[in-house]
C-alpha cells in the first residue's frame, strides 16, 4: 500500500492530520501536509481512506494494491 | 414564462446578500436559485455574479488569473480602503505574505493552545453558571476568540469589548450603515497604528504584530500600510466567524435535541460534528473575486471588472456533492466542505477555529447540558458576509463555579 499527498494540490487544510496523525504530519512553514509511508502499515486503512475522501483539495491518493481490506 | 420562472428570475436579478430577506431565507434562496442557474447574476449593488455550485466555487478558487482577489472586488465597493493582507493579494504574493504568520497558525500551534482555550472557557462560564441564565454569545463565544486574537497580536485583551464593537461595525454594517462602518474602521486604524508605534519605541515582543513588522517579502520589509492591513485582517478573521459557527450550532442543538443527546453520549464525535456544522451552518457565506479579463468559464461569458461572489455556504449544500445536504449528519462520509474556502486563500485560522469551537461546545455540553433558548435568536441583520447570531439568551440548571481559581485570560500563563 502507498499513500501520496500531492504537494501542488495540498493547501494545508490539515484534515488528514486530524484524522490520522500517525500517518500524516504537517510542514508548518510550507503550509502543507505530508505522509510518512513507513508508518502507514500501522494505521487503520479506514482512516487513510477517510483522509482521502475528506481532503477538500483531493490531494491524497491511497493506492490499495496489496492491502488487506 | 411560468409564474415560477418569473419569480425565480426576480430572485436572481434582485439577489441582495445584505438584505433582511436574504438573512431570513438564505438556504431556501440558494435551493431555488440553484435549480434555475447555479451561476446567478444580480442587478443589485451595481451588478455581481454569485456562484452556488460546489464545483464552480472550488474551481474558481484555483484560477486567480481569472478570479482575482485584487482591488475592486467588494460588493458593495469600499471606497478608499487599504488592502487586507494577505487575503487581498493573488498568488504568488498571497503565499509569500502568509509565510510571515504561518508559525502562529499551524495545527501544532492550535493544539498547543487547547488548554489555554479551555481555561478561558472555564473562567467565562464561571461568571454566569450560578445564575442559570446567560447570553451565551456575549458572555462566551464572543470574548473567547476575541481575547485570543488580541493576545496573539500582543494587544491588551481586556479591551476586547471595544475591539469587538469596531469589528462588528466594519463587518456587519458595511452595506446598511456605511458611515458607522467607516467610523469603526478609523478606530481600528488608529489603535493598530498606536500598537505599531509602541513597538517601534519600546521594542519588539514575540507577538504576531512584532513578527509581521520584522518580516520581509522578496527582501523588502512591509510598509506601514501593509502592516496595518495585516493586523486588521487578523482581527477581522478572528473576532467574528468562530462565534458565528458556535452560535449557529447551539441553535441547531436546540432545534434537534437528538443531535445534542448524541454529542453528550458520544463526545468523541465532536471532531466529525465540527466538520458537519461547518458545512451545514457555514458562517462565512461567501467571499468576492474580480474578473481580470474578458473570458469564458464553464460556458459562461465574463467581462473584465465583473465581480463574483464565491458562495461557500451554498456550495456546502450542493446535492451533487453532499447527499441529503440539508440534513445534519455526524456520520457523513466524504465531507469536503468549503467553509474555510479552498486553494491559496484557505482560511489561515481554520485550525484554531476548530479547536476553539470544540472547547466551547464541550464545555457547554458538560456544564450546561440542559440549556434552552429562552428568548429571541437575534442575528446580525447583515448576513451577507458572516451569518451569525448576535444575541442568544439561554436558561439552564444553575451549577457550581469551577474549583480552579481563575487567572485572567489567555495571557495568564506563567
Amino acid at each position: 500500500m502507498k499513500v501520496q499527498v500531492d504537494p501542488q494540490r495540498c493547501r494545508g487544510h490539515a484534515r488528514c492530520v486530524g484524522l490520522a496523525p500517525e500517518a500524516f504530519h504537517f510542514l508548518d512553514l510550507e503550509d502543507r501536509a505530508d505522509v510518512d509511508n513507513d508508518a502507514i502499515d500501522r494505521v487503520d486503512i479506514a482512516l487513510l481512506l477517510e483522509a482521502e475522501q475528506e481532503c477538500p483539495e483531493r490531494a491524497i491518493t491511497v493506492d490499495r494494491q496489496g492491502a488487506q481490506l | 414564462m411560468t409564474d415560477v420562472e418569473s419569480r425565480n428570475d426576480d430572485l436572481a436579478t434582485q439577489l441582495d446578500q445584505h438584505s433582511d430577506y436574504f438573512r431570513e431565507n438564505v438556504y431556501d434562496i440558494y435551493k431555488e436559485l440553484r435549480t434555475q442557474c447555479p451561476m446567478v447574476h444580480s442587478e443589485k449593488w451595481g451588478g455581481f455574479w454569485a456562484f452556488l455550485d460546489y464545483e464552480d466555487v472550488y474551481d474558481a478558487e484555483q484560477v486567480a488569473e481569472i478570479f482575482s482577489s485584487g482591488a475592486g472586488k467588494e460588493v458593495p465597493g469600499v471606497p478608499g480602503s487599504i488592502p487586507f493582507i494577505p487575503i487581498d493579494y493573488d498568488p504568488p504574493l498571497v503565499q509569500d505574505y502568509r509565510k510571515l504568520a504561518l508559525s502562529f497558525f499551524s495545527p501544532r500551534a492550535a493544539t498547543a493552545l487547547e488548554p489555554t482555550f479551555r481555561r478561558l472557557a472555564t473562567e467565562l462560564i464561571d461568571e454566569f453558571i450560578e445564575a442559570g441564565e446567560a447570553d451565551i454569545i456575549g458572555q462566551l463565544t464572543t470574548p473567547l476568540p476575541a481575547r485570543w486574537i488580541l493576545q496573539m497580536l500582543g494587544f491588551d485583551e481586556n479591551r476586547w469589548p471595544q475591539w469587538v464593537e469596531w469589528i462588528h461595525g466594519v463587518v456587519h454594517e458595511l452595506a446598511t450603515n456605511p458611515d458607522k462602518s467607516a467610523a469603526a474602521a478609523v478606530e481600528i486604524y488608529t489603535n493598530i497604528t498606536a500598537e505599531i508605534a509602541k513597538r517601534r519605541s519600546e521594542g519588539y515582543g514575540d507577538d504576531l504584530l512584532s513578527m509581521v513588522m520584522q518580516g520581509q517579502v522578496n527582501g523588502q520589509p512591509l510598509d506601514d500600510g501593509q502592516i496595518l492591513g495585516y493586523a486588521f485582517l487578523m482581527l477581522l478573521g478572528g473576532m467574528d466567524t468562530t462565534s458565528g459557527l458556535t452560535g449557529n450550532a447551539l441553535v441547531r442543538l436546540e432545534e434537534q435535541p437528538e443531535l445534542r443527546e448524541r454529542l453528550i453520549r458520544e463526545p468523541e464525535l465532536l471532531p466529525k460534528a465540527t466538520e458537519e456544522f461547518l458545512r451545514h451552518d457555514t458562517p462565512t457565506q461567501g467571499l468576492p473575486r474580480i474578473v481580470t479579463k474578458d473570458c469564458e468559464f464553464k460556458g459562461q461569458k465574463f467581462a473584465a471588472g465583473e465581480r463574483v461572489l464565491l458562495m461557500f455556504a451554498a456550495a456546502n449544500r450542493d446535492p451533487k456533492v453532499f447527499a441529503d445536504p440539508d440534513r445534519i449528519d455526524f456520520d457523513r462520509v466524504g465531507n469536503r466542505h468549503l467553509a474555510f474556502g479552498a486553494g491559496p486563500h484557505r482560511c489561515m485560522g481554520s485550525n484554531h477555529a476548530r479547536i476553539m469551537f470544540q472547547v466551547m461546545m464541550s464545555e457547554i455540553l458538560t456544564r450546561l447540558p440542559d440549556y434552552t433558548i429562552s428568548g429571541e435568536v437575534e442575528r446580525f441583520p447583515d448576513a451577507g458576509s458572516v451569518y451569525a447570531v448576535r444575541r442568544l439568551p439561554i436558561r439552564f440548571t444553575p451549577g457550581p463555579r469551577s474549583s480552579t481559581e481563575g487567572g485572567s485570560g489567555v495571557g495568564s500563563e506563567a
